[in-house]
């Protein structure tokens, strides 16, 4: 008798083995909130524009004269000025593709647009539903002093946040540079996004008592924006003194800092928002 | 559909039998507004409450930095602004405890009042230096000028929160219409249609107007059937100067939108209101 | 006992803000509590950052007045120079005086014999204009005339002749070639 032995599969390993669900695990993909969990922060979970909520902030708080003058004339001027008869809709000019022939093409970085370095979105002409509006303000100020003497810092948030009247946010450097003294991590500055009423106050501010006193300012470069609509310019810490909050509060603020200004447009292209900024009272030039 | 059809084929036949109407082009010359909108009674309201919620949670006023210690601005602040009344536990506050953080007391609003920047001169009323000195308390000026008062249709400076349009009345006419000129048929002469509205503004009311056209577009074409004519409106705005009537003008107003519904033809008016500015 | 726990406390931070290389001085020196400790504001407790605001009625110098809201405490201010008087925003001005300092030397020049070419023909108009002037001042403008057109021939050096023709040097056509 010879015994023969069929080797079988193992069966016990199944059992034994962990197993795993089909499902994903959900808890990985959704970011948990501490005030979702927690009761004691059951506040924070109201609306922050309903007044009972602690983040509740009242915006329009006055008349706002500059919106009103953009509703009332410059709205209606800007539609029939960028009109353009029989006009259609530019197509945008994106990075382009190298091919997809071969798997180091395809995943190599995308080539930049046609005829330029910057893409371009597309241009559909202007009809009452999309006249250029200003959308926002960014003033930022970098402070590369606060690498050397950190106090700057202070100094400079304090100083965007008095011509603002907003709170900055803080700004650090993003990388190491040894030859500029950069520390990635270390605080050089901040900066605001304006909307609402405190843009436009800002905005008046410039057009009307800023950029009037500057000897040297001649207009904003026509060479300035992104392409896209979006115009910046800067201001010297020269300037700063024409500021009527520091003009009269000079020895308050004896370290100024220069200023980038963004002016933040719905405008398709440059051209347009150069023709609505300059309706706000922004002069240009081309020199 | 049918009519409609009858009505197309009339219109045709209408251009076709008679002469080819005259292109014309109507300067449509704006004064646009110089002050705000008198808000409506409701936004007044409702930017009145908004602005107080505001203030009451608005963050301690920083006194210290803009008013350094043992300063002359200091004292002067110290008298106008006195401080508030600390928490004592020894006595009873019937309406509440006070709260007080950096010399505020959080319960309520902060209210500062700063010194005066300009000299306090009640009993002199010289008009002279009023005018002339940059100490004087700074007024804003009257929303009402002497235009509003006089009435007088033919100024600039009357409704200055409202948008005005020129509207003349030429000699031997009877009727208010805004300025419009013919383009000359003959073809050395023709020009753009803006061109025509421009030279046209200066042959009715002088050199002395610096006026802003916003495009070489027209924005609306009016039929005038009575006269054989298409008026091609061209927009622009009056930014300094005056309108000083020539020889062809008998009359020119300065009217707004509700003035120049009474003023204008009805049916004239129906076919351009939607060109006029409400505000 | 306390006092003596503490103030090594404060010494330590000083020495510690100083120590090592002199700070360097990039600006004015600003006065840091170095003992100031920031309260932690705990989650859920933050108030939107709205600052104290004025409200600060602003006269243009054309006469109109905008409100304003500014941190600083201001009640009111007075502008001499903004948009309204500015050549840069009203190029059709012509009352407005050209934004020089008076101080270079063109400006001098300009505003001494910038109406030179004028001024034989202005002098003319200006007699004509006004009746009422006697023979005495019209002399003395004749003479004033005559003394400017010496200083400016003196000015100019010896020699000096007007060159109406030709072109003028170029610094950056020069450079290309």
């Amino acid at each position: 008798m010879s015994k023969v032995f069929i080797r079988q599969f193992s069966k016990t390993g199944i059992s034994l083995k962990p197993g795993y669900s089909t499902v994903h695990p959900v808890h990985h993909l959704v970011k948990v909130e501490k005030s979702n969990l927690k009761p004691s922060l059951k506040e924070l979970l109201v609306p922050h524009d309903d007044i009972t909520s602690i983040k509740y902030r009242p915006y329009e708080i006055d008349q706002d004269r500059i919106a009103e003058h953009y509703t009332n004339t410059l709205k209606s001027d800007l539609m029939l000025n960028l009109y353009q008869y029989d006009a259609d809709t530019i197509p945008a000019n994106p990075k382009r593709s190298w091919g997809v022939d071969s798997p180091y093409k395809l995943y190599r970085p995308l080539k930049k647009p046609l005829g330029s370095i910057r893409t371009r979105g597309q241009i559909k002409p202007v009809t009452a539903k999309n006249i250029p509006e200003i959308t926002g303000v960014t003033v930022h100020s970098y402070n590369k002093k606060a690498l050397v003497e950190p106090w700057l810092d202070i100094t400079t948030r304090l100083q965007v946040a008095t011509l603002t009247n907003v709170k900055p946010k803080q700004l650090f450097a993003k990388r190491n540079l040894v030859e500029f003294k950069l520390r990635k991590g270390k605080p050089v500055g901040g900066k605001v996004e304006l909307t609402g009423r405190d843009m436009t106050q800002f905005l008046s501010t410039l057009i009307e008592l800023v950029l009037p006193r500057i000897r040297t300012f001649k207009g904003i470069k026509n060479s300035s924006g992104d392409k896209k609509g979006n115009i910046t310019f800067g201001l010297t810490n020269e300037d700063m003194q024409f500021f009527p909050e520091i003009e009269a509060f000079q020895d308050l603020y004896p370290n100024m800092n220069g200023l980038h200004i963004t002016i933040k447009t719905s405008a398709s292209n440059d051209e347009q928002a150069r023709t609505l900024l300059s309706a706000y009272g922004f002069p240009f030039t081309n020199a | 559909m049918r009519s409609v059809w009858v009505t197309r084929a009339s219109i045709a036949r209408a251009y076709s039998t008679q002469v080819q109407p005259v292109i014309s082009s109507t300067l449509l010359l704006s004064r646009n507004p110089i002050i705000t909108q008198e808000p409506s009674s409701f936004e007044k309201q409702f930017y009145k409450y908004q602005n107080e919620l505001w203030r009451r949670l608005m963050w301690t006023f920083p006194s210290w930095f803009f008013f350094k210690p043992g300063t002359v601005a200091e004292q002067k602040y110290r008298k106008l602004n006195k401080p508030a009344t600390p928490d004592n536990p020894n006595i009873e506050f019937p309406r509440g405890r006070p709260e007080l953080r950096h010399n505020r007391d959080r319960r309520f609003k902060q209210t500062i009042s700063v010194p005066k920047s300009y000299e306090d001169k009640k009993g002199e009323t010289n008009a002279a230096s009023e005018t002339d000195d940059l100490a004087r308390k700074i007024v804003p000026n009257s929303r009402i000028t002497e235009a509003d008062l006089k009435k007088d249709l033919a100024s600039l400076e009357r409704k200055l929160s409202r948008t005005l349009y020129l509207i003349i009345k030429e000699k031997g006419s009877n009727t208010w219409k805004f300025p419009n000129f013919n383009v000359p048929t003959n073809a050395e002469e023709v020009s753009g249609l803006h061109v025509v509205a421009e030279e046209g503004l200066y042959k009715i009311g002088g050199e002395k107007i610096n006026y802003f056209n916003v495009s070489n577009t027209p924005c609306h074409v009016f039929n005038n059937l009575q006269e054989n004519k298409k008026e091609y409106f061209i927009k622009s705005h009056i930014l300094s100067g005056i309108f000083e009537p020539q020889e062809s003008v008998a009359e020119f107003n300065w009217l707004s939108k509700e003035e120049l519904k009474d003023v204008l033809p009805a049916e004239y008016y129906q076919d351009v209101s939607h060109l006029l500015n409400n505000v | 006992m306390f006092r003596q726990i503490v103030n090594p406390c404060v010494q330590h931070m000083s020495v510690r803000h100083y120590a090592g290389k002199a700070p360097e001085t990039t600006g004015r020196e600003v006065q840091l509590s170095s003992r100031r400790v920031m309260r932690k504001i705990r989650m859920g407790k933050a108030r939107p950052a709205i600052f104290y605001q004025f409200d600060t009625l602003v006269e243009l110098s054309d006469g109109s007045v905008i409100r304003r809201r500014s941190q600083a405490p201001k009640d009111e201010i007075r502008m001499l120079a903004d948009q309204r008087n500015s050549s840069l925003w009203n190029p059709t001005r012509s009352d407005l005086i050209v934004d020089q300092s008076h101080t270079g030397k063109v400006s001098k020049f300009r505003t001494k014999y910038g109406d030179y070419d004028r001024g034989a023909g202005s002098e003319e108009t200006n007699t004509t204009k006004s009746d009422l002037q006697t023979e005495e001042e019209r002399e003395q403008a004749r003479k004033l005339a005559a003394e400017r057109e010496r200083e400016f021939l003196e000015f100019m050096g010896e020699g000096a002749e007007i060159i109406t023709h030709g072109k003028l040097y170029d610094k950056k056509a020069d450079r290309k070639k």
